[in-house]
């Protein structure tokens, strides 16, 4: 309601009720419909935000432990507990995401040591690297844990080993795998931003960071330590 | 200021003219139909609802939303699989992500920006194996490939990288240099004030390579240089202008 309409009264008129009220009963119901076409452009200052109901304020959510797992390996994403800390956060309320707006989530965790069996071969399989070991995000929003489809497979390796066959004839060749570096107190990162893109809310309960290894016959064992969990929900 | 005042109260039993009938109102109404301002509006009201919903654009790759104090900028590649980035595509310097991966999705955001700030992060998963050598001992039995001449020799010390973010060309963060020895992902935060106008964000890596020529005593009949191998990455910016 942009416009509310009135009438001008000409000189030596008789102000009378009819047209009076009619102003008046104008003026009631555009009051009651203002919208940004009755307003100046940014009118709104910080003052006028309600502060009590966090409007556009980022809500944070974080779970750390500074104590470790030992990670007896597997193929499939586990939770990462440290001590005895999951790294969960369990959102109360849950949190819901508004249609356009945002999660973000961020983990980053040390790889202590390792328990791993170099390859006899001088080099790794290609379809399931021996030394690999990844991060992922896990959430509910409603269907139970799963992966987030928005998070990434934050992976990571044991060794610098070459994944190509240097070829039959000359593999027995090849250098040792004994001899090759390990990488151990890896600071490991994991990030992932979630945008609500459908035309519904999304409620959010849970949020878990899990660990796996690619190859759990050659990576037996991995130590975790000190990690941290971070969740924002930035509003409008 | 919007505010207005009564200019001439009517006065018990007086007869209201014209002008002053039409000055009070018309100056009340021209200031609800267009008119109002802070001082008009009460403090502490605004909550969520009377926020603009935010605007979203979405397509292959990417995700967008808009609202009234920030803008969320989301490029995303997910389990897709690993993407070979091979040596005959290696350039010296900064490597845009955006070749290997034959598009900007996970690597590269463009959007216009508002007066105000950019700050995000890029994420990257580099995999980076040992290159090797087959190399032929002179000194023994026949020529190559005679198997009992010739060895392999894995060169683990030669790969290095750098990730870095740009904004419109300008570096905003970088990891500085890593030794990439294996599969790392690199997460690089960054942030930077921004004007108003067009913005490309992308991310980008350097790769320091080391090509040894020889050993001695030993012949090199083969050189195989890894390819750097791209896993998941995604790049996200805030844009905050209020």
């Amino acid at each position: 309601m942009a416009v509310i309409p009135t009438k001008y009264v000409n000189p030596g008129d008789t102000i009378r009720s009819a047209p009076t009220n009619t102003i008046y009963t104008g003026i009631a119901t555009g009051t009651a419909a203002l919208d940004d076409d009755n307003t100046r452009q940014e009118w709104c200052s910080r003052q006028h935000i309600d502060g009590a109901t966090m409007v556009n304020n980022t809500d944070f959510y974080n779970v750390n432990s500074t104590s470790t797992m030992v990670f007896a390996t597997s193929a499939a994403y586990t939770l990462i507990t440290l001590g005895a800390t999951p790294m969960t956060i369990n959102f109360a309320p849950a949190v819901v995401i508004q249609p356009g707006e945002a999660l973000r989530a961020h983990f980053d965790v040390n790889v202590d040591s390792v328990t791993y069996n170099t390859p006899a071969a001088g080099f790794l399989n290609v379809v399931s690297p021996q030394d690999v070991y990844g991060f992922t995000f896990y959430w509910n929003i409603g269907a139970g844990l799963v992966q987030a489809p928005w998070s990434p497979d934050s992976f990571y390796s044991i060794s610098a080993m070459t994944c190509q066959d240097p070829g039959a004839a000359f593999a027995a060749a090849s250098v040792a795998a004994s001899e090759l570096a390990e990488r151990h107190r890896q600071r490991c990162n994991l990030s992932m931003i979630y945008i609500n893109v459908t035309n519904a809310p999304v409620t959010i309960s849970a949020l878990q960071a899990r660990v796996r290894v690619v190859n759990s016959v050659t990576l037996t064992s991995m130590t975790l330590i000190d990690g941290i969990l971070t969740a924002m929900t930035p509003r409008r | 200021m919007a505010r207005k005042y009564t200019k001439a109260t009517s006065l018990a039993s007086d007869i209201t003219l014209a002008d002053d009938w039409n000055d009070e109102l018309g100056q009340s109404l021209s200031t609800l139909n267009g008119d109002l301002d802070q001082n008009n509006m009460p403090l502490e009201a605004v909550r969520i609802a009377e926020l603009q919903d935010p605007v979203l654009d979405t397509g292959t790759g990417y995700q967008h939303t808009t609202m009234p104090t920030q803008g969320y900028f989301h490029s995303y590649n997910l389990g897709s699989g690993q993407v070979s980035f091979p040596q005959t595509y290696w350039q010296p310097g900064w490597n845009k992500m955006e070749v290997p991966l034959a598009g900007p999705e996970g690597v590269a955001l463009e959007f216009e920006a508002q007066d105000g700030m950019l700050i995000g992060e890029a994420l990257i998963d580099l995999d980076w194996r040992m290159s090797y050598y087959t190399l032929y001992n002179p000194d023994t039995a026949g020529p190559p490939p005679d198997p009992n001449a010739v060895i392999k020799f894995q060169s683990q010390i030669a790969n290095f990288v750098e990730v870095g973010v740009f904004v419109n060309d300008v570096c905003v963060g970088r990891t500085g240099k890593q030794w990439l020895g294996g599969r790392f992902t690199y997460v690089v935060p960054y942030n930077t004030p921004i004007g108003s106008g067009p913005v490309k964000i992308d991310t980008r890596v350097i790769l320091y390579f080391i090509n040894q020529r020889g050993t001695i005593g030993f012949v090199i009949i083969a050189t195989n240089i890894a390819d750097v191998l791209i896993g998941d990455s995604i790049l996200w910016c805030r844009n905050q202008w209020r």
